[in-house]
């Protein structure tokens, strides 16, 4: 069983604080420790940034969190972009968001980009531990 | 203005801060060379070479006090190189505009121009964005607690554990976390751009040699002008936690500030790489 909480902003960096404090909620809710959910902060601020980068203006960024009872939690931003394609995975953001969450993917419908960003509680050992 | 000052600065609060200046070490050779240099520069006109050396001396002679001044101003989430970075500029002006006639101790009259800098820093840099006092306060305790916890338990507290131990609510908690940002955001905007020696060409060196699967990455030319443009200790705290994989806490162990500071320069680099990326297109 899950609840989802939708929250929609206007595709500008003056709103992105709402989506990276409701994504603070949840993760405590989930009872992450700070470290971790800085890290899904920082997660959400770059997919924010992507999306505001592309969005048709006077568009809104649609905020999707899901937490799951297991410790797990997916937060789906999607936004009406201008190109309508994938982002580039080659990037520096790209790169960076794959290190701050356990999973990270694109898609693209009918010219709304959606970027799933998936964490959880219990946080993939580190490689080099 | 205060004219540069040859002082070997950067090297003196890279990565080995000297201890501080306990009685012990300062003695009666140091006492005696500083009223040398005084009376140097009390005697020498400016424009002679011997007045800029004597002035030069006398301001790494008191490195030491600098750096233990800062010390008293550490854990108010400013980096203490910072702290000691100003109150280096303090010190300068207390060079130049002392005056042996009084009779007091240099030290004595050099110490409240430092921490009156350091303090300047604290109210120019650090809060520009008008942040709550009661929100400032709680992003220090929450810094405190976080490494208290942390300290105690060998990870990261959550924000329940941050709330019990403080004896706040966890909505207080979010709403502080959210504060500490805020604060991140104008803290380095004022350093952005600045020159610290080592060039980007370093770190995307390094970053190259150590982490081949980013070979391609597009950071290698537009990213390479915009992380020169970052301060050299955030630039290295990028490539920690990007390209070596490390975590906030062990970054925050290894470059010597709280997880929650590491944190806070993080998010504000990314700012400033996106921004600076966005700008280009």
């Amino acid at each position: 069983m899950s609840t989802s909480i939708r929250l929609r902003i206007p595709a500008s960096s003056a709103w992105v604080v709402l989506a990276r404090t409701t994504a603070t909620a949840c993760c405590a809710r989930l009872d992450f420790d700070v470290e971790r959910l800085e890290d899904v902060r920082l997660a959400v601020d770059e997919v924010a940034g992507l999306l505001i980068g592309q969005a048709v203006p006077g568009s809104e960024i649609s905020c999707v969190f899901t937490p799951y009872d297991d410790g797990r939690l997916d937060i789906a931003l999607t936004a009406a972009t201008t190109t309508g394609t994938l982002p580039q995975t080659d990037t520096f953001a790209w790169a960076v968001l794959t290190a701050l969450v356990d999973d990270v993917r694109a898609t693209v419908d009918a010219a709304e980009l959606t970027v799933l960003l998936r964490t959880s509680r219990n946080a993939a050992a580190p490689v080099d531990a | 203005m205060t004219d540069p000052v040859t002082v070997p600065v950067q090297d003196a609060v890279a990565d080995h801060v000297p201890e501080p200046r306990t009685s012990s070490r300062w003695g009666d050779a140091e006492r005696g060379r500083e009223r040398e240099l005084i009376a140097v520069m009390a005697s020498v006109p400016e424009d002679d070479p011997a007045h800029r050396r004597a002035r030069d001396e006398l301001v790494t002679l008191h490195l030491p006090l600098v750096q233990f001044l800062a010390r008293r101003f550490r854990d108010r989430g400013e980096p203490l190189e910072d702290l000691v970075q100003v109150g280096t500029i303090g010190l300068i002006k207390a060079v130049d505009r002392f005056d042996p006639q009084r009779g007091v101790e240099f030290s004595t009259y050099a110490t409240p121009t430092i921490v009156g800098e350091i303090k300047r820093h604290f109210r120019d840099k650090g809060w520009a964005i008008r942040v709550p006092r009661r929100l400032q306060e709680l992003r220090i305790s929450l810094g405190q607690a976080t490494a208290e916890l942390s300290q105690k338990s060998g990870r990261a507290p959550t924000v329940a554990e941050l709330a019990t131990h403080l004896g706040i609510s966890e909505d207080e908690v979010i709403e502080g976390l959210e504060g500490a940002q805020a604060y991140s955001t104008t803290s380095l905007d004022a350093q952005v751009g600045g020159d610290d020696g080592d060039g980007a060409a370093s770190l995307v060196d390094r970053l190259g040699s150590d982490d081949l699967d980013l070979e391609a990455v597009e950071y290698r030319e537009s990213l390479k002008p915009l992380l020169a443009a970052l301060p050299s200790r955030e630039r290295r705290i990028l490539a920690l936690r990007f390209f070596h994989g490390m975590t906030q806490s062990e970054i925050a162990d290894e470059v010597g500030i709280s997880q929650m500071h590491v944190s806070r320069l993080l998010a504000k680099s990314l700012a400033t790489l996106r921004e600076g990326m966005t700008a280009e297109d």
